[in-house]
């Protein structure tokens, strides 16, 4: 294998650059950029770019400069893939260049969906650095901002919004937001400890109408009450960047279908990354793993099964967010039909480790400022370790100090 | 450059951005108090079973803040 394009200069697609350069691989490796900037990161979009402090020019990179020199990565900016031709091994770029590869890294990533007004101009989203810039410019213009969705971004958008002074007012059509990740009491936590922050949150709600007059919105809900703002912005999901894969011959379903490895169904052709559905092949499930580190571990995994056809396992899912002053880190994914326990600290306090599961499977933990008492957990739920081994684990932690946290 | 045992922790204060990931990874390593707004460096050396946590940690960070170099250097 000479030459390896990556489509994706993302978490994923970097991270399977340098994985192949650490692994020994000494071809060429193209990256292929939509954007214009170089690689940046996106977590610092809903946070640190929208701080009071933050410079109107704010750049988070992905990786130094000099990182693509000293590390032979072909950049190739302000150019997207447009067409995949796996017979003759080819990417076609929109503007009509073909690049020849003998392996593939498939890292597009996800777009926001587009929700539309009534005139139908689709509405602002975050997802880019120039929507960023874009949004901290508008909050400073503005005093009232409508958020659409109360995901976690969503909400970290609105914390970010609020200490910057505008009133806050997030819809969700879910009755409790946030429930199938946090699970209805921890969901209610983090709703209460908005309001106490000064955001508004109106869950269960139906947008019938929204419209623009004089450069500020009209949101019309169901049940007739209007909102107006001046800065409204969508976080409605998102949807895989396979547009470009479509009659390929690479198998998408709701993303590139793919293993944990990343392969796919055509050799030589891998996916990482937000694109990347785990789910299996032909059970018309979506099982898209759309956090940080797990871009940035199957892009090491896809790389190292491209050219030295390693298999990895999945690993356990792993995000983090940060609404006001408080870090929520997850390992694991609550289930539908999950209890909660509370093993540390309390609700009340916003400082607590949670534990869910059912019956005898132990399927995540969430901490909020406990970070120091996740680790041992993540190991059990490595090894598959049952809802008991969990709960001795917490009791043997909060009992006696240094003792052994091995499960029992 | 990947973590061996005797090997040191570095952190850049200077671009640490109190992510927390290498918290959750490496306890005994890494701490960040509340409302703190660069991690703390607990322990500097690491031992022949932290290797892999600390590989973690290292690649956890999105401020790239963390690396590993033999000590003394």
């Amino acid at each position: 294998m000479r030459r390896i394009v990556i489509v994706g200069a993302s978490v994923a697609g970097l991270s399977a650059a340098d994985a192949l350069r650490e692994a020994g691989f000494e071809g060429s490796i193209q990256v292929i950029g939509a954007e214009s900037h170089t690689p940046y990161d996106r977590p610092p979009l809903s946070k640190q770019a929208l701080a009071p402090a933050a410079a109107t020019d704010a750049f988070f990179p992905l990786r130094p400069q000099e990182h693509y020199a000293s590390h032979g990565l072909d950049l190739i900016l302000g150019r997207s893939a447009a067409r995949l031709d796996v017979a003759k091994k080819l990417v076609r770029l929109d503007d009509g260049e073909s690049l020849p590869y003998d392996g593939l890294v498939i890292a597009t990533g996800c777009r926001a969906r587009t929700l539309r007004t009534s005139d139908g101009d689709p509405l602002p989203v975050l997802r880019t650095l120039g929507d960023a810039r874009w949004l901290a410019a508008a909050a400073r213009q503005h005093r009232h901002a409508v958020l659409v969705g109360a995901g976690f971004i969503g909400l970290e958008v609105a914390a970010s919004l609020r200490k910057l002074g505008l009133h806050v007012t997030v819809l969700e059509s879910a009755p409790i937001p946030l429930k199938n990740s946090l699970g209805p009491e921890l969901a209610d936590w983090l709703c209460a400890y908005h309001a106490s922050c000064g955001v508004r949150i109106e869950a269960g709600v139906e947008i019938r109408a929204i419209a623009t007059a004089n450069g500020a919105y009209e949101i019309t809900l169901g049940d007739g009450l209007r909102l107006e703002a001046g800065l409204v912005l969508a976080g409605i999901g998102v949807e895989p960047n396979t547009d470009w894969l479509q009659d390929s011959g690479v198998s998408c379903d709701g993303g590139v279908l793919c293993d944990a490895s990343g392969r796919t169904n055509v050799p030589g052709v891998v996916a990482a990354g937000d694109v990347a559905n785990l789910a299996a092949f032909g059970s018309g499930g979506v099982n898209r793993i759309e956090h940080w580190t797990h871009a940035m571990k199957q892009g090491r995994a896809a790389a190292r099964n491209l050219i030295l056809e390693e298999s990895s396992e999945i690993d356990v899912p792993y995000f983090w967010t940060d609404q006001f002053e408080r870090k929520l880190q997850g390992y694991g994914r609550r289930q539908s039909g999950d209890s909660v326990r509370i093993v540390e600290g309390s609700l009340e306090s916003g400082n607590y480790l949670a534990l869910f599961g059912v019956g005898e499977s132990f399927h995540g933990i969430l901490s909020s400022g406990r970070a120091k008492s996740l680790r041992n957990y993540r190991k059990l739920l490595e090894q598959g370790g049952t809802w008991s081994q969990a709960l001795a684990m917490a009791s043997s932690s909060s009992t006696a100090t240094g003792a052994s946290l091995a499960p029992a | 450059m990947s973590a061996q045992a005797g090997m040191e922790i570095h952190v850049d204060a200077g671009k640490c951005l109190a992510y927390g990931n290498c918290v959750g990874l490496a306890p005994d390593h890494f701490d960040l108090p509340a409302g703190a707004s660069v991690v703390v460096l607990l322990k500097r050396t690491i031992a022949a079973d932290e290797t892999e946590d600390i590989d973690e940690a290292v690649r956890s960070c999105p401020a790239r803040a963390l690396s590993v170099r033999p000590a003394g250097s």
